[in-house]
């Protein structure tokens, strides 16, 4: 006999932050729901938590910049303890010789500096944004509506043609976008620039992330596809207490409204009965019922590992398991005594998302040693120092280092165990190249290679967006054809994390548009 | 000052093509083409006395039957042949040959692996598929998506919608198809290094993109054009070489009134009120002409014959922004008798479809690597054409010629050009690679020549060595080819055409640029006339 108690009408497997997202918004609309995470906190990836004694950081993902404001206000969750630290944070792309370029996120951008790089840059910078920012709002528009179905895919194009006209797209930006779409990077920037430091931080941009460097054809759309989603969000902001807070307000968001959240319950089993998905088994044998779940665990696994590849076709299994999921990324978390000294700085840069990409064939370099399983030579790098926000993640006047370094393989040659060091101190020294004090201020730190971002946060392959987000994986293809709206193909099992459309980045749209197709269908039933 | 109706610019295939089309319709053409013969990259040269080999055209190319019925080419007493076969020669002694014939073929996958030969017959069903949907736009203008009017596009959208909600995977494959690396593709069917590299390198001979570059997978296609029985696809090849075919064109377009001039170099362009009005050729002499067709690259075409200031501004940056970037050098080896494959059994017919010795996939990844970074390729892949196997004639009895596609090879290097010493250290690689496989290679090589994309560029005129005029990436393809507006085979200097491999289709279709530049000007005149 199933306990009373345990019959819900949805259960959540994962406590990400989509799940989190998902829960809040079923709870609201009346549901009972619980929310299952096999680890011992909420939040997935979106977490905070010490390096050593007295010093705090976002473990994983540091930054929000597709957050949708409707969401936050759907869920108040300024009521449950989110405040933004910062919103609309700068971007710098830092340079050997101090000059610095700053990008800002929204608003006129500043030129002066780019054109001392490269005079014309600065003059056919307003012509990139310009371009770029139109296309951006046009894919913008099909983000946060779920998608019909593949049967229905081309009618899913309707929406942005209709964009097209309200971004009064005349022929010559047309022209211009259809050429953009299958580019590289590296093409498209050297259509427009020719200072190495600005190319080669928007090449970072484009790639971070992904299984792919700026001369990989379909790089140039990445670009535009991240701007897109961060159309829907504020700006690149921070919250107060790193990502886990923001996981917190969301967690207490979905409690409040009625949700119930479990964690150190592991997931084992979806169990399906005749055909149709009616709850799950923890690891300890406890039994949930419901008649939906919903899965924010990657969509592969999810079908796969819990469901059992016999309740599928055999086509959906074979599309399932050739996901690609390659673009794996490290994380290194340093303690400091003090600021770092970056030559050239002024107050404001500290505050700024710091980008280390000195031009585009540096970051090719460091996705082909990816793809060769190797460290790269020159690693490059996304840096924050969000203790210059939020001084209470350290002791007074202290700091913490918050470093993604993108294109670091899953396996490496030789094993991590043996190449982890290498890694930090290639790290570091890349760094002391621009702040050459960096040791002297180290106190402690951490490092968390693929397989640990894997096994600590439950990504499969270390990989943020669960899936590549590639032309094949994204839209009515993500996760796989014929489940682009969240239902599975099981009756009941749905799909709500960032193996979905629209994808990674800590969106929350995943979660959102999952529990509303949920909601729609309980009620044309 | 002469004046005639059309003047084409070289004499390569396609402006050959393009002046037979205009002559048949009573234009008056004349040809100048700056070198002292017809044929551009399909010449043939004498390497050593009675070897005849193919200077720098790429092997794995595509005439499209519609022209050699219109042509009446086979009536002529041009001879197609089928080139069967193929086979890749791997490094730890195993091949993977190709037959035409599907039983034989999966017989040989078998070999590699059991899974891959079960496998076969779909993929081949989907390039077949996708080869069918290509094959009809390469005889056609590119439609320009910016010309076409909201409503049209609504009506397009509404028939992709019939199609797709019939069989929805079928758009899912197309995704696939046009987006995925070839790598990535072919993983999707076969786990067989051999086999997966053996397709690869046939897909990426004489193009720009890696094995893992996304995009790359429609380079796959192509090979399913001329046709297949299930197995590997044939090609149809001139008896004779290209040297046959681009003869039998020059005629053609002679019989019907076409005036062709060799060692007529054009220099400059004359224009009145932004028409193109007049060539002035290197002698000084000048023609007046209607409309003037340029089998030349786009750079070339733009930015050596005419006034910069005479362009619109905007488009002067898109055609430099072309990326031209030769990738493939060519070696051609006289032997005096064929050289002993050791790991081959003797008197494989494949043979005659040519040898692959690239390694596998990773090794192809890093050779495009090295050529980015511009250094010079230490495992190339090669790809060993035999054309003496199917025409004895183009050598002594006996002999035999080896030519050598080699790729990844850089326009220039990063510490410079293609000295004496690096050729010589290239061919040295060269011969090392091949002599792995047959070590009594060196032995009866008797004469040799090496062509770096340097040397093309010099002798040709193919910017940057780039023999596809414009690296044949999506973005440069269909309506984005050369640039965006002006994939009509127009341009912004009214009576000036372009009908080179630079535009639609590109490398695809050998003479299809010419064909279709021919049918835009026909059609203009037509339409005025009415």
């Amino acid at each position: 006999m199933i306990d009373e108690a345990l019959q819900y009408d949805a259960i959540i497997v994962g406590a990400g932050h989509n799940g989190l997202v998902a829960a809040a918004y079923l709870a609201k609309a009346g549901q009972k729901v619980v929310v299952l995470d096999s680890s011992s906190y909420i939040g997935g990836a979106a977490r905070t938590a010490e390096i050593s004694p007295d010093y705090l950081v976002s473990t994983a993902a540091h930054l929000i910049s597709a957050f949708p404001r409707k969401i936050e206000k759907d869920l108040k969750l300024a009521k449950h303890g989110l405040i933004w630290a910062v919103r609309d944070m700068a971007t710098v792309a830092l340079d050997l010789q101090g000059r610095h370029i700053t990008l800002t996120s929204q608003g006129k951008q500043d030129t002066r500096v780019m054109s001392t790089h490269e005079p014309r840059d600065g003059d056919t910078w307003s012509e990139f944004d310009r371009q770029i920012s139109k296309y951006a709002r046009l894919l913008g528009r099909v983000l946060d509506e779920a998608l019909p179905d593949i049967g229905n895919v081309v009618s899913a194009y309707e929406a942005p043609l209709a964009a097209l006209r309200l971004e009064r797209m005349g022929s010559a930006d047309l022209r211009a976008f259809l050429r953009v779409v299958p580019s590289s990077m590296a093409a498209l920037l050297d259509r427009h620039f020719e200072g190495n430091v600005l190319k080669g931080a928007l090449a970072l941009d484009a790639v971070i992330g992904h299984h792919a460097g700026p001369f990989s054809p379909g790089t140039a759309f990445n670009f535009i596809y991240k701007k897109a989603l961060a159309t829907r969000g504020q700006g690149l902001s921070y919250p107060v207490g790193g990502t886990g807070a923001f996981a917190e307000a969301l967690g207490e968001a979905a409690e409040t409204m009625g949700a119930r959240i479990r964690v150190d319950s592991h997931v084992e089993q979806i169990l399906i009965e005749e055909g149709k998905a009616v709850g799950v088994r923890l690891a300890d044998g406890t039994q949930f019922r419901a008649p939906t779940i919903l899965s924010s665990v990657a969509p592969r696994a999810t079908c796969l590992d819990m469901v059992g590849a016999r309740h599928f076709e055999t086509d959906t299994v074979r599309h399932l398991s050739r996901i690609r999921a390659k673009g794996a990324t490290a994380k290194i978390n340093l303690a400091l005594e003090g600021l770092p000294t970056f030559e050239n700085f002024t107050d404001k840069e500290y505050g700024a998302r710091l980008l280390i990409a000195p031009d585009v064939k540096t970051v090719e370099r460091s996705f082909i040693a990816a793809k060769r399983n190797e460290l790269p030579l020159d690693p490059v790098l996304e840096m924050l120092i969000p203790s210059y926000h939020d001084p209470r993640l350290a002791p007074m006047g202290h700091h913490v280092l918050s470093i993604i370094v993108p294109n670091v393989p899953y396996e490496v040659a030789g094993g991590w165990d043996a190449r982890r060091d290498e890694l930090v101190k290639k790290v570091i020294d890349t760094i002391e190249q621009y702040a050459p004090d960096l040791t002297s201020k180290i106190i402690s730190g951490e490092v968390l290679t693929p397989p640990e971002i894997e096994s600590k946060f439950g990504l499969v392959g270390g990989h943020w967006h669960q899936a590549d987000m590639s032309f094949d994986q994204l839209l009515a293809f993500r996760p796989v054809p014929g489940m682009a709206n969240y239902a599975s193909s099981v009756e009941g099992l749905y799909f709500c994390g960032a193996g979905c459309h629209p994808g990674g980045g800590l969106s929350g749209l995943p979660g959102k548009l999952a529990a509303e197709t949920v909601l729609a269908q309980r009620k044309s039933r | 000052m002469k004046r005639t109706d059309a003047v084409i610019i070289g004499a390569g295939l396609n402006g050959l093509v393009a002046a037979a089309r205009l002559a048949e319709a009573g234009v008056n053409v004349l040809v100048l083409e700056r070198s002292g013969r017809v044929g551009g990259a399909h010449a043939s040269a004498e390497l050593a006395p009675g070897f005849k080999a193919p200077t720098i055209a790429l092997s794995n190319t595509y005439f499209p039957a519609e022209l050699i019925r219109e042509f009446g080419l086979a009536q002529r007493g041009l001879r197609m042949l089928r080139r069967e076969g193929g086979i890749s020669l791997f490094g730890d002694g195993t091949y993977l040959a190709g037959y035409a014939d599907e039983q034989v073929m999966r017989r040989e996958i078998a070999r590699h692996s059991r899974r891959d030969a079960d496998a076969w017959p779909r993929f081949t069903k989907d390039m077949r598929k996708q080869a069918a949907h290509i094959k009809t736009l390469l005889l056609t203008t590119p439609v320009d998506p910016s010309q076409v009017s909201l409503s049209a596009i609504r009506k397009m959208i509404g028939r992709a919608n019939e199609v797709f909600s019939k069989s929805p995977e079928e758009l899912y494959d197309l995704t696939r198809f046009w987006s995925l690396s070839v790598n990535d593709l072919l993983a999707q069917y076969f786990e067989s290094e051999a086999l997966i590299s053996h397709l690869a390198a046939g897909a990426l001979i004489g193009h720009t993109l890696g094995p893992d570059d996304p995009t790359g997978a429609a380079l796959l296609a192509p090979r399913w054009f001329d046709g297949d029985e299930g197995g590997m696809p044939w090609r149809t090849v001139p008896a004779g070489g290209m040297q046959a075919l681009v003869d039998q064109m020059a005629d053609i377009a002679r019989d019907r009134g076409v005036d062709i001039r060799c060692d007529a170099e054009v220099t400059d362009i004359r224009l009145v009120k932004s028409r193109a009005r007049s060539l002035v050729l290197a002698d000084g002499e000048e023609i007046e002409a209607a409309f003037i067709l340029s089998d030349l690259d786009a750079k070339r075409s733009f930015l050596n014959l005419f006034q910069w200031s005479s362009l619109p501004k905007g488009f002067v940056e898109d055609i430099a922004h072309v990326r031209m970037e030769g990738a493939v050098a060519r070696a051609n080896f006289a032997l005096k008798k064929m050289p002993t494959f050791s790991q081959l059994p003797n008197d494989i017919p494949a043979l005659a479809g040519g040898l692959m010795i690239g390694g596998h996939v990773a090794n192809m990844a890093r050779a495009h690597e090295d050529w980015l970074d511009h250094c010079p390729p230490t495992r190339p892949m090669l790809e060993v054409t035999i054309p003496t196997l199917e025409d004895p004639s183009l050598a002594p009895a006996g002999g035999h010629i080896f030519s050598v596609a080699i790729q990844f090879v850089p326009h220039e290097l990063h510490d410079g050009v293609w000295s004496p010493s690096r050729r010589k250290a290239l061919m040295e690689t060269v011969r090392k690679m091949i002599e792995q496989h047959a070590p009594d290679f060196g032995d009866c090589v008797i004469a040799e020549k090496l062509r770096v994309p340097s040397d093309m560029e010099d002798e040709m005129g193919y910017t940057r060595g780039d023999l596809s005029l414009g690296q044949m990436s999506l973005d440069q393809m269909y309506f984005n080819r050369p640039v965006p507006g002006a994939s009509a085979y127009q341009s912004p200097v009214k009576n000036f055409y372009l009908c080179s491999a630079s535009t639609h289709p590109a490398g695809l279709a050998l003479g299809a640029s010419g064909a279709n530049a021919a049918a835009e000007i026909l059609s203009g005149l037509r339409s005025k006339r009415s």
